[in-house]
């Protein structure tokens, strides 16, 4: 037993997610572009709402259930499950949004955070944050905290391929929340069904790697405007303490 | 004060008890992961924390794999300290308990 569980040390993956990485990366830096941010700026705003899923602080599980809450499952209790579209985190976003145009060098941490966050109101609907039979129980295999008692390992809820109509929809609810920019712009008609046939790819099976799903929407994104964009934690990691500092501040 | 101290952090004569201790409170901590994945950690952060808590800034740059076998190490190493402190106190105070018997005078004198 002891071997085995030695073992299974091995089997940790070196990241967890809520969204994974296709998502909350590329996805958002996708809406970013469409909305006319330059590729530098959609670069960091959605390198910052990746980077809560790989951050010490903000990562969703070796975490008390309320710093859970406040980055992922966001104004979930032991009484009440996140809701999608959630008002409170419409409203950071846009004032985080408001924070970065006005100026604020710091807003981009924030921003990436309520991006990140808004994102999980959609798959993190109908789960909370905290121990509960009541909202997180479902397959009955797993510990009812978050959403690790659904398929694929708990990971269910995370891959937009297990319900693409709820992503797309999550995508638009963002793409509507980004403030225009001068860039040229990228009707949601236009990117809707791109997306649509990303997520909903019947190549997108369960157990699809993340690596594939990543590339589907790497190529979506050279198509329409031609970059190459990878996120990288590394990257990110380098402003840690500035990210933690802008995040740790507020409520 | 220095002989009570060694008396209260010396080893167990039979240290055999203290690698099932050892064994069984791994098992304990890590024996989950095996069936519940990464989904364990949430369980694993609160069982061990403040270790947990207090090696966290290394989680980043460790990786997890890494950041779960030192919290296993210290929170394993706290609990075997526990235990034998426990263990000596008891050890103690029944010899304590033994000495006060054998140096009590006598209650009754047979006739």
């Amino acid at each position: 037993m002891l071997c085995c569980a030695m073992f299974s040390l091995l089997l940790i993956p070196s990241s967890v997610s809520a969204y994974e990485e296709d998502f909350h990366y590329y996805v958002v830096y996708l809406l970013l572009r469409c909305k006319g941010f330059n590729a530098g700026t959609s670069h960091q705003l959605a390198g910052f709402s990746q980077y809560v899923d790989d951050n010490r602080y903000t990562e969703p599980i070796f975490r008390w259930p309320i710093t859970r809450a406040k980055f992922h499952f966001i104004n979930s209790s032991r009484g009440r499950a996140t809701v999608r579209n959630d008002a409170d985190a419409r409203e950071a976003l846009k004032v985080a949004f408001d924070d970065w145009v006005a100026g604020d060098p710091t807003a981009k941490y924030r921003a990436g955070w309520r991006l990140h966050v808004f994102a999980d109101t959609f798959s993190h609907e109908t789960f909370t944050a905290y121990w509960s039979f009541k909202f997180n129980a479902r397959e009955h295999w797993s510990i009812p905290m978050g959403h690790a008692d659904t398929r694929e390992r708990g990971h269910e809820p995370d891959r937009p391929y297990n319900n693409s109509t709820r992503a797309v929809e999550a995508a638009k609810a963002i793409y509507e929340l980004i403030p225009d920019r001068s860039g040229a712009q990228t009707p949601w008609s236009a990117i809707k069904p791109d997306l649509m046939a990303t997520f909903g790819h019947p190549d997108q099976s369960e157990g699809k790697k993340i690596e594939e799903r990543i590339a589907a929407i790497q190529t979506l994104i050279a198509k329409r405007f031609g970059d190459q964009t990878v996120y990288s934690k590394q990257e990110f990691a380098k402003e840690r303490e500035q990210f933690e500092r802008a995040v740790g501040e507020q409520r | 004060m220095k002989k009570w101290l060694n008396e209260l952090l010396r080893p167990p004569e039979k240290p055999a008890w203290l690698v099932w201790a050892i064994a069984i409170w791994t098992t304990v901590l890590l024996g989950p992961f095996a069936i519940f994945g990464e989904n364990w950690g949430m369980i694993f952060y609160i069982v061990t924390w403040p270790f947990s808590e207090g090696l966290k800034p290394l989680y980043e740059d460790l990786g997890v794999a890494l950041y779960v076998g030192l919290v296993i190490l210290t929170h394993t190493g706290y609990v075997l300290f526990s235990v034998v402190i426990v263990y000596n106190c008891v050890r103690i105070y029944r010899v304590y308990r033994k000495n006060k018997t054998d140096a009590s005078p006598p209650t009754a004198v047979a006739s």
